[in-house]
């Protein structure tokens, strides 16, 4: 069975918050959550003493699996279309985000004293339930109570209180890893297997964000990746299997002021290619001319798209329970080289995460063509700066 | 209706003294009813509030022994639970050293990552919180714009602090800003991150307690919350235990529940005697409007409505002195406000609080006990004036209802009182409802007792001439009138007395105790409240010190909080371990168990020694047990002892110091030592304090025995200082009350008094007579209060001291010179309440004086 796995949050909870949209993720988050986290996560203040993603780097692996606490934020996404035998479909998300909150601390004799906080969010789309459950987790990086660790000969783990990502014992790669993650009524435990390979996304992994230098982040995937394992909903456990997408990134600033959010795909056609490609919005409402994507053919090559390339067209909206954002309800992507036109549907609607920082993220359908013959895929769809002010 | 009103008015109007007192009394009644409740109120509920603020939301609680519980198991239990919110916390007293004494601060180290579900306010989503500086500054805090304002701190500034009197540099770096109520709760706490109290507590590698919130939608799927409170119990350990929040939580009211008890039952017996004279007034108004009563009948008025007005006037004036008392009562609570704050710091919890809450509810309680007893107070009279038959007014006066009620009417208070004494067990209420009763069955054989002491008066002074046997034998003739007034004086007067015994023979026992209690010369501990009992002292400075030189032997104190089980009671207590020298064997003050066996359990390391309000509010005996939960489980040890003890009314346990070593990591927290012979005390304590101060940063106080003692009965005296002001309130009452209701008494004799005008009396000698029956009567208050109120303060001493403390006094005193200040109080009362009277009675004309009879 096809599975298609999407693409990754991040930015949202990064960039909206986490790395600092400053003023404008602040307007957008709900009044009393989120500007804790934006504060904490460095706003749009301060980035002396982080790195600063400025070159391509120069990605080792398993090593850069790891952490790399000199730059401010960093994050594990792994998102997933699976499903059961008898063809019940679930998307997963799990992601850690790892943020520094200071670049540098005293050494302190606590054992609690931490200078990186972890902050984790799980989702399971219950489609056939026509439900959507989400959680999240937050943790010092200290006394076993949450952190990321591997790249240095250590096995990988990312933790954050019961929700954790860990290399399968025996693996000093990141892959096979296993994810686990329960909180209320979800609970899943998958194991992610090697797949296709590693991508670099943008220049050679370098991920310009905005005009000024330094404004990028490090940013590689692993678009296509064996997913299986099983998802309890509701008091039912499910055997499931599909496909996952990896994201990788870590950055210490990334937008510009004048960017407010952004609409992030990560597709999985059932042709063997994948697309990833991010809108960034402006204040004013348009298009903003650092988008960027890339599509990776069968065979794991990848080239890198620019706006004149791709068009990502909004239609209807969706307006979350409380009325407190409103997002589109779907998309149509167009290209003429590449060769395609996708359209883009929620496997449900209300796949909105009221976290600490509220966005939607959630598991999508694509029909359409590519080349002129007839695609279906799956994947994930993020959609961030979408809260209404109040 | 209105008429009757009007005539009721015109009344009061032309005797403005009486109803002036009458309003007086009340007023001061309520006053004081409503200055007590309003402060203790405030302190309650700011300290309740303060609970409530950080427990947040949490459904349970996990509390550590001494060792607190480890960062790992937290860590442990948020891996096991994580969907349920699962929070740190730890609690310490800071102090401003360069801020008045008063300024004592509460730290509350929380982890915002955790306090999500908890107190959001002080959680990782809350939008003000700069979560950055307070992870990652060491000493980083945040305040409410209140606290910041009182400390006179901004953001971006340091404060110097001590902490366990170890000094640390705290740094603001942001302002908290809580919902309201929660913010009325934090109105003295430092904010911290949880690794920054971890650093000023010293406690590195745990935490006092987890707040959890099981929910069983939180939960992971198939586990309940009891099941989730098993698994947390597991993983912290046989040391720690998971309480309910509400459980836990207990509240300053329970701390201090006879602080609270006794408070209000004296506000109480400052309203009944207000009562008293609103009685006294109400019957006097009632007598001199018989006639027109009587006129009223004859006319066709119905009983019920002259007794529904008397009760009217007695309302209303009992609602005009109630809120003139509220209002006065609001002033002098904010007076009272920091004695009270200072006593509960002394004994109970350390907090501060800056104003009164004008608390309406409060307000409205005390108008109404306030209006109540003054409306009670007017029945009897109004009854009175009901009954006034018609025919009144066509026939002559008969003069009052005489209505001297038999002796036995005392029989029925007095074994009711006894019963409930007897019975008492430890519940104050029902203590002070028995002596209640037994002062009722006092006043029920007032005229008994008067008659009897008058004829005494009578027998002795039957020598000095017919004009002394006119006043005694009047005086004894009137007695049914004079009854309940004297009553209420000798209360009054008893009371005082009462009070004045307790807090004397109360304080010579602490004095003889202090004395046994403290075997050492000189004392080593850190400065601080009763919250602070157990700072240790750092390891380098008791080293430095046991081997100073001039220190001959040292006694080792570990105090710590444990939880216990034995008899009829468990709870958190206090736990002291020693390492017991001769001397300090020797010398402690044993209640039970003072045997060889019983003296030898600590050394022994086979049994404890429980303190008396302990033993008494849990049923110990000796031979019976007592559970510990320490870090090694639950351990049982044998009562071996019961001590005495006046420090603590929660209750303590004494155990051997290796005994509790060996079970659990406590650290030292008082140092006794011996000074060598031939050593100058003073010197030696000069030189240690100078030694402690070179080898650590923590400023220990070292104090000579009889310094440690003259501060301790310092407290005691501060303590007891507001019962002085009690005390004092109730003598103005009290006084007060006795002039109105003989200056009534007097004033409702006129006809009497024209006689004896009519038959040749000099006006001056008409004043010496009236004088002369206020003396007596003054005299015979002054010498029936002596007994009751020596009988009151026994009372007080054996039975109300013990059931709110729990701890017995080792002697009982007989204040002489308060109780002559009450005798001489009740006779200047009496001889100024005789003087208005003198004065009008000896101008009065005999013919209008006649026609008054």
């Amino acid at each position: 069975m096809v599975m298609e796995c999407c693409v990754a949050a991040r930015w949202f909870a990064c960039a909206l918050l986490l790395v600092g949209v400053g003023a404008c993720a602040r307007r957008e988050a709900r009044p009393a959550a989120g500007l804790g986290v934006a504060e904490a996560l460095g706003g749009a203040g301060d980035v002396t003493g982080f790195a600063r993603a400025t070159a391509p780097p120069q990605l080792q692996f398993p090593r850069d699996h790891g952490p790399h606490p000199e730059f401010r934020t960093e994050w594990w996404y792994f998102t997933g279309n699976v499903a059961t035998a008898a063809g019940r479909r679930f998307g997963v998300q799990l992601v850690f985000f790892r943020q520094a909150l200071a670049a540098a601390v005293p050494a302190r004799d606590a054992a609690l004293a931490a200078r990186d906080m972890i902050l984790a969010h799980a989702a399971v789309t219950d489609v056939d339930g026509r439900r959507f459950h989400f959680a999240e987790r937050l943790a010092r990086s200290a006394a076993d109570l949450g952190g990321v660790r591997g790249g240095d000969g250590r096995p990988f783990a990312a933790e954050c209180a019961d929700w954790s990502a860990r290399a399968v014992a025996g693996s000093d790669d990141l892959l096979p890893l296993e994810l686990r993650a329960a909180d209320g009524a979800f609970a899943f435990g998958l194991r992610v297997d090697p797949g296709k390979p590693v991508v670099l996304q943008g220049d050679r992994g370098l991920s310009q964000k905005s005009a000024a230098v330094g404004n990028a982040s490090i940013y590689y995937s692993m678009t296509r990746l064996p997913m299986a394992g099983t998802i309890e909903v509701d008091g039912q456990t499910h055997q499931v299997r599909g496909e996952a997408w990896l994201d990788r990134e870590w950055s210490t600033s990334a937008l510009g002021a004048e960017q407010v959010g952004w609409d992030w795909f990560s597709l999985q056609l059932d042709n063997g290619e994948e697309l990833m490609w991010y809108r960034l919005r402006r204040r004013d409402g348009a298009v903003d001319p650092w988008s960027r994507g890339t599509l990776v053919a069968a065979d794991g090559r990848a080239t890198r798209l620019e706006p004149a390339q791709v068009v990502a067209e909004p239609s209807g909206t969706w307006t979350a329970r409380d009325g407190g954002a409103v997002y589109p309800a779907r998309w149509r992507l167009r290209g003429v080289d590449p060769d395609l036109d996708l359209q883009v549907e929620p496997l449900l609607a209300d796949q909105e995460l009221d976290v600490l920082v509220r966005y939607w993220e959630g598991a999508v359908t694509v029909r359409g063509t590519r080349a002129g013959t007839p695609v279906t895929g799956r994947g994930y769809l993020e959609m961030t700066g979408y809260v209404l002010p109040r | 209706m209105r008429l009757l009103f009007r005539q009721g008015l015109r009344h009061h109007l032309r005797h403005p003294l009486q109803t002036l007192l009458t309003g007086l009394g009340i007023a001061a009644g309520v006053a004081l009813l409503c200055a007590m409740r309003l402060g203790q109120n405030t302190a309650e509920r700011a300290f309740d509030r303060a609970l409530v603020a950080v427990a947040g939301e949490a459904t349970h609680v996990v509390r550590g022994g001494p060792d607190g519980i480890p960062v790992a198991a937290y860590a442990a239990v948020r891996r096991d639970l994580g969907g349920a919110g699962v929070a740190p916390t730890i609690q310490a007293v800071a102090r401003v050293p360069s801020r008045a004494e008063r300024t004592v601060l509460r730290v509350l180290g929380v982890d915002p990552l955790a306090d999500v579900a908890l107190r959001p306010w002080a959680g990782a989503g809350e939008p003000d919180l700069p979560l950055g500086a307070l992870l990652t500054r060491p000493g980083a805090f945040v305040a409410t714009r209140e606290l910041l304002r009182r400390l006179g701190v901004t953001p971006g500034a340091e404060l110097a602090i001590t902490v366990g009197a170890r000094p640390f540099a705290a740094r603001c770096v942001g302002v908290l800003s809580p919902p309201a109520l929660v913010a009325a709760g934090l109105q003295d706490t430092l904010l911290v991150d949880v690794a920054t109290a971890q650093e000023w507590t010293g406690r590195l590698d745990r935490v006092d307690r987890l707040d959890l919130r099981l929910e069983p939608k939180r939960l992971p799927r198939g586990v309940s919350v009891a099941a989730a409170v098993e698994r947390v119990g597991a993983i912290c350990g046989p040391g720690c235990r998971v309480e309910t929040a509400g459980a836990s939580a207990g509240g300053l009211a329970s701390l201090a529940r006879g602080f609270r008890v006794n408070l209000t039952a004296l506000s109480l017996l400052s309203l009944l005697v207000g009562a008293f004279l609103a009685h006294e007034t109400m019957r006097l108004s009632v007598v001199a409007r018989r006639r027109s009563f009587g006129v009223l009948r004859a006319l066709g008025a119905p009983a019920r409505a002259i007794g529904a007005v008397v009760v009217a006037e007695a309302a209303l004036l009992g609602l005009i002195g109630s809120a003139c008392g509220a209002l006065l009562g609001a002033l002098a609570a904010q007076l009272l406000l920091q004695p009270i704050v200072r006593t509960l710091n002394d004994h109970y919890a350390t907090f501060s609080i800056a104003a009164v809450e004008l608390d309406p509810w409060q307000l409205l309680l005390a108008i109404s006990a306030g209006v109540g007893a003054t409306v009670l107070a007017g029945l009897g009279p109004a009854v009175a004036a009901a009954r006034v038959p018609a025919r009144e007014v066509l026939v002559a006066h008969e003069g009052g209802p005489a209505r001297a009620w038999p002796l036995w009417w005392c029989v029925p208070p007095a074994a009711l009182g006894a019963v409930l004494l007897a019975t008492v067990g430890d519940r104050l209420a029902q203590g002070y409802l028995g002596m209640l009763c037994l002062l009722l069955a006092v006043v029920a054989a007032m005229p008994a007792a008067m008659a009897a002491f008058l004829a005494g008066v009578a027998a002795c002074l039957r020598r000095l001439g017919p004009f002394v046997r006119y006043v005694v034998r009047s005086t004894a003739a009137a007695r049914s009138h004079l009854a309940l007034p004297l009553a209420a004086m000798v209360l009054a007067v008893a009371t005082t007395i009462g009070m004045a015994m307790l807090v004397t023979s109360f304080r010579a026992s602490v004095a003889g105790w202090l004395g046994t209690v403290l075997p050492g010369d000189i004392y080593v501990s850190v400065p601080g409240g009763v919250d602070e009992k157990d700072a240790p002292i750092e390891p380098v400075v008791v080293a430095a010190l046991r081997e100073a030189p001039g220190v001959a032997g040292a006694t080792v104190y570990h105090r710590a909080r444990f939880w216990l089980q034995a008899g009829s009671g468990e709870g958190r207590i206090e736990v002291v371990g020693v390492e017991p020298t001769p001397a300090f064997v020797a010398a402690f003050p044993l209640l039970n168990g003072d045997d060889e066996g019983g003296r030898g359990a600590l050394t022994r390391g086979d049994g404890c020694w429980v303190s008396e309000p302990l033993a008494f509010r849990w049923g110990l005996a000796v031979g019976r047990s007592l559970t510990i939960t320490t870090a090694r489980g639950p351990q049982t040890l044998p009562i071996a002892a019961i001590y005495r003890d006046y420090s603590n009314e929660r209750g303590e346990v004494l155990v051997g110091s290796r005994w509790l070593q060996e079970r659990s990591r406590v650290e030292v927290t008082a140092l006794g030592l011996e000074v060598a012979a031939g050593a100058d005390v003073d010197a030696v304590v000069v030189a240690l304090a100078q030694r402690a101060a070179a080898v650590g940063e923590q400023a220990v106080q070292v104090r000579s025995q009889l310094e440690l003692k003259t501060t301790s009965l310092a407290i005691f005296d501060r303590t007891f200082a507001i019962t002085s002001v009690m005390r004092l309130l109730c003598l103005v009452v009290a006084f007060i009350g006795i002039y109105a209701a003989f200056a009534a008494l007097q004033l409702e004799r006129g006809g009497e008094i024209g006689l004896l005008r009519c038959l040749g009396a000099v006006p001056a000698r008409i004043a010496m007579v009236v004088i002369g029956q206020t003396l007596l009567l003054g005299v015979t208050a002054g010498a029936l209060a002596v007994p009751v109120g020596i009988g009151v303060g026994h009372l007080l001493a054996q039975v109300v001291n013990r059931v709110s403390f729990g701890w017995s006094l080792v002697t009982v005193e007989i204040p002489w010179v308060a109780v002559g200040e009450a005798f001489a109080l009740a006779v200047i009362a009496a001889l100024l309440a005789g003087v208005q009277p003198a004065l009008q009675f000896a101008r009065m004309r005999p013919a209008a004086a006649l026609r008054e009879a």
